[in-house]
């Protein structure tokens, strides 16, 4: 169930009603947590049994750590924990990508294929509910939190239908006292949860679906088109990728809003990072603070000298990429924003003695071409990303570089290479979102909209709304595709 | 993207009531805009017909109207102005419209016909195609997958429906979907209207020949068969393609108690509205004839003596009108055969129903059929 079908919010309407007309606030917790079982059920009603019982699992464990005297009874319990969640992401996620890695390399060496790969489902947000279950495990652990009484609290922690699938992954000190706390219907809240959710809305169905119209083709055959088409689908991909993760995101925190909760900020504008280092800090703000919380710092983070800050930094983001996907692409992906961000901190200090230097970067117009430079270096490093395999993505870099031999002459407008010797896309979608992206930028950095909008009457603004509403599904292009982040 | 604001709490319930109301609101609108001003952009295939013979029909004003439906294999064999049909003089011509829509069965001519009458074409004549293999309500011409894929729904079909596809939740969703949410559902045909330059070259060519596909070659509403066999290879493969769809639906042939319901149900109807119905059975190739058994020659006869019993009509026997060379494949008939078959129907089904006189017994389906196979099965 897609957050932006009409099955969902036919779902979640009929949940909302009746969740505030519960006058109980345990009903309405049991509530949440048969909804959220049904919501994953929908996929995969085995897969969302087995999720119940590894929670099961954590709950009974975390409060074995709490209880026991010991101190190697309680790591015994965490080791226990850690190993059955990693246990269940590697054997669902990344059994077929070792096996068939380790095949390949015995293949090279010259044996014959030995190992068939699993017929496994991969369960939709595996990685995102194993790592809240994680910092919940070491939390307790570490004495941070105490450990939750209550089954059910905790299962809604884990099952919570707006973070279930695609994060944000949540931190049970933040969420589980949201659960206790008591909630009455809240209007100011419903508005901000609904403003929440047309805006994701509009950002996946308009603009996300629209740019993969134009990426898409071109990442499956880089070396049919010409230069500027390619890069142009790499602009496209940027484009896609963060308004269909962070419209995700808004849609989650939106919902969650109107059940009473609170759901973390995932994003703060990337695209406007001055540089990587930054860029990190505002891109799927939950995973880099979890990286940083449970990988890089226990790892001794930067406190230990240059040479091991650089080792913490690949071995966080490698494992960064590897928590994308199990795909040496998202291993590459991984180590290249390691050597950004190695390059960056290099540059950062190499730049504090160079006042004049750092004087013209930290200018109005030095901040425009930081901004620009970064854009285009993540951009760059987003190939690696999309591409199903090195060699495509060695064939995406070729064509950005060396122009294509020219069989024909070129269009004049590079979006009309992207669907080579047929007839000509749809431009003007391309320009339309594009601009509907800078322009929703550019307000969300100056506010200037908000002043006016708060004079505006209600009626008006509950017009605007359902025209937002009407705009993302009449600019969707052909049926909602699956959220990208579902298959992390 | 833009920063979000709080405002106050009775505000913020104004706010959000007044959103679900103008959606609401909007979505109707929309709904009642596209059923109103719209039907060929909503639902080109019934729209463009409807459109169509309303234009036959204004050529001829005040003149009855002969409609003939079925499937396509009405749509493609049944030209109307082959018919040579004499009227006289001082009597007003009637109008006989083709109105056959692929994969049309027994509900899909009931729900096809309920719309016809709330649209204000009220025919004084009714000719139905009955096709065995589209009784069982199973396998490639399953109405409930007909539907999906061919038609579009309207409100006013919803009651039908529900009563004929209760246990069928993906069309329910389907239609719910489309009169609920039409914005979404008519997203394309919207776009197409507004800023086309929006739609893919795909998604434009294809609209485009949806419409080509739902404008008749004749004034008449008859169709040019789009696919012809004519050689041996391609009516080998035809014939493989009868041998996969169609003979698994006689062997046996099983009529589901929804396609005879509404069948009694049309019936029904034309006899509360004085409308002349006549059923009938289309030719087929010999091939075809010959895969139904001796069962399913029983099975058939006894449904249509029943049906004959409770409801007097005419049942047109034609199965055997048109040589084997005429068919394209094994249930449509080449254009070849079209001009003699739709003339002979004229003559011997048309101008006696509209003349009102008894139809010859050798065009009727004849009870003594039952038990016994004859040349037709």
């Amino acid at each position: 169930m897609l957050f932006c079908s009409i099955s969902f919010m036919v779902f979640f309407v009929v949940l909302l009603c009746i969740y505030w007309a519960l006058p109980w606030q345990r009903a309405r917790v049991w509530l949440l947590v048969a909804a959220s079982f049904y919501f994953y059920a929908t996929w995969n009603k085995w897969l969302a049994i087995l999720l119940c019982i590894s929670t099961f699992i954590d709950y009974l464990l975390a409060l074995g750590i709490e209880k026991s005297q010991t101190a190697r009874k309680r790591q015994l319990m965490l080791c226990v924990s850690l190993f059955a969640n990693l246990g269940l992401l590697c054997y669902f996620k990344y059994t077929n990508f070792f096996l068939l890695s380790l095949d390949e390399v015995l293949i090279a060496m010259g044996a014959s294929s030995w190992f068939r790969s699993l017929k496994v489902i991969v369960p939709i947000g595996i990685s995102f509910y194993t790592f809240e279950a994680i910092n919940y495990m070491v939390d307790v652990y570490r004495g941070r939190i105490r450990a939750e009484r209550n089954f059910g609290d905790f299962l809604l922690f884990i099952l919570f239908f707006p973070h279930l699938v695609s994060g944000p992954i949540v931190r049970a000190r933040d969420f589980l006292p949201q659960i206790k706390r008591p909630k009455h219907c809240d209007w100011v809240r419903l508005h901000l949860g609904l403003q929440y959710f047309l805006m994701g809305l509009f950002k996946k169905l308009a603009i996300a679906d629209r740019m993969a119209q134009f990426a898409d083709p071109v990442f499956d055959h880089a070396l049919d088109f010409q230069t500027p088409a390619v890069w142009v689908a790499m602009f496209a991909y940027a484009m896609q990728v963060y308004c269909d993760f962070s419209g995700y995101t808004d849609m989650a925190i939106g919902t969650a809003h109107m059940l009473g909760y609170k759901l973390a900020e995932n994003f703060n504008m990337p695209y406007l990072a001055a540089n990587i280092s930054e860029f990190w800090n505002r891109w799927h703000i939950s995973l880099s603070s979890w990286l940083r919380d449970y990988i890089f710092i226990p790892l001794g983070g930067s406190r230990n000298g240059e040479w091991k800050t650089r080792r913490n930094l690949i071995i966080t983001m490698t494992l960064c990429g590897l928590w994308h996907g199990a795909a040496w692409p998202f291993v590459g992906f991984g180590f290249l924003q390691a050597c950004l961000l190695i390059v960056h901190r290099a540059f950062h200090r190499w730049c504090k003695h160079q006042p004049r230097l750092e004087g013209v970067l930290r200018s109005r117009p030095g901040t425009m071409m930081r901004i620009a430079f970064t854009f285009v270096c993540f951009c760059l490093s987003l190939i690696v990303f999309r591409s199903s395999s090195f060699s495509n993505a060695l064939d995406m870099y070729k064509r950005l570089l060396i122009a294509a031999p020219a069989v024909e002459q070129a269009p004049s407008d590079p979006l009309l290479a992207l669907v080579p010797k047929l007839e000509q896309p749809p431009v003007f979608g391309f320009w339309l979102a594009a601009g509907i992206m800078l322009i929703g930028h550019l307000l969300g950095r100056t506010g200037i909209w908000i002043r006016p909008a708060l004079r505006l009457p209600a009626p008006m603004l509950g017009f605007s709304y359902a025209v937002l509403f009407g705009l993302a599904l009449l600019l969707e292009p052909q049926g909602a595709k699956p959220f990208i982040y579902f298959q992390f | 993207m833009p920063s979000l604001f709080l405002t106050s709490a009775p505000k913020g319930k104004r706010i959000a009531l007044w959103t679900l109301a103008c959606i609401a609101a909007s979505q109707m609108a929309l709904s009642i805009y596209l059923d109103q001003s719209r039907l060929e952009t909503r639902d080109p295939l019934y729209g463009h017909r409807l459109k169509h013979l309303r234009q036959r029909l204004a050529e001829s004003p005040n003149a009855p109207l002969f409609l003939i439906m079925g499937s396509s294999r009405v749509k493609y064999s049944i030209w109307p102005d082959a018919m040579k049909l004499h009227f006289h003089n001082n009597s007003t011509q009637p109008v006989v419209y083709n109105f056959g829509i692929n994969g049309m069965g027994t509900i899909r001519e009931l729900m096809h016909f309920r719309r016809l009458l709330a649209d204000g074409i009220q025919p004084q004549w009714l000719l139905v195609e009955i096709w065995p293999p589209l009784w069982a309500e199973a396998g490639f011409f399953r109405e409930a997958r007909m539907i999906q894929s061919e038609d579009d729904l309207h409100w006013r079909d919803l009651l039908l429906l529900c009563r004929y596809f209760y246990n069928d939740r993906d069309l329910l969703h389907l239609a719910l979907q489309k009169c609920l949410a039409p914005l979404r559902s008519y997203r394309d045909a919207l776009l197409s209207l507004a800023a086309p330059s929006l739609l893919s070259p795909e998604k434009r060519r294809e609209m485009q020949q949806k419409v080509r596909d739902t404008l008749p070659a004749d004034r008449g509403g008859w169709f040019l068969l789009p696919w012809e066999s004519i050689t041996p290879e391609e009516k080998h493969r035809a014939w493989l393609d009868g041998d996969e769809k169609i003979k698994p639906l006689l062997q046996p042939v099983c009529i589901d108690p929804r396609s005879d319901a509404a069948l009694r149900e049309l019936l029904s109807e034309c006899r509360q509205r004085n409308i002349k119905v006549a059923l009938m059975l289309l030719p087929e190739p010999s091939w075809t004839r010959g895969w139904y058994t001796a069962e399913a020659h029983a099975v058939v006869c006894a449904y249509l003596s029943r049906l004959h019993h409770d409801y007097p009509v005419p049942i047109v026997d034609a199965r055997a009108w048109v040589s084997d060379d005429d068919f394209s494949d094994s249930s449509h008939m080449a254009k070849k055969g079209v001009p003699a078959f739709s003339e002979r129907l004229g003559r011997e089904v048309v101008q006696p129903l509209i003349d009102d006189k008894p139809l010859s017994p050798a065009v009727l389906f004849a009870e003594r059929d039952t038990g016994q196979r004859s040349e037709g099965f």
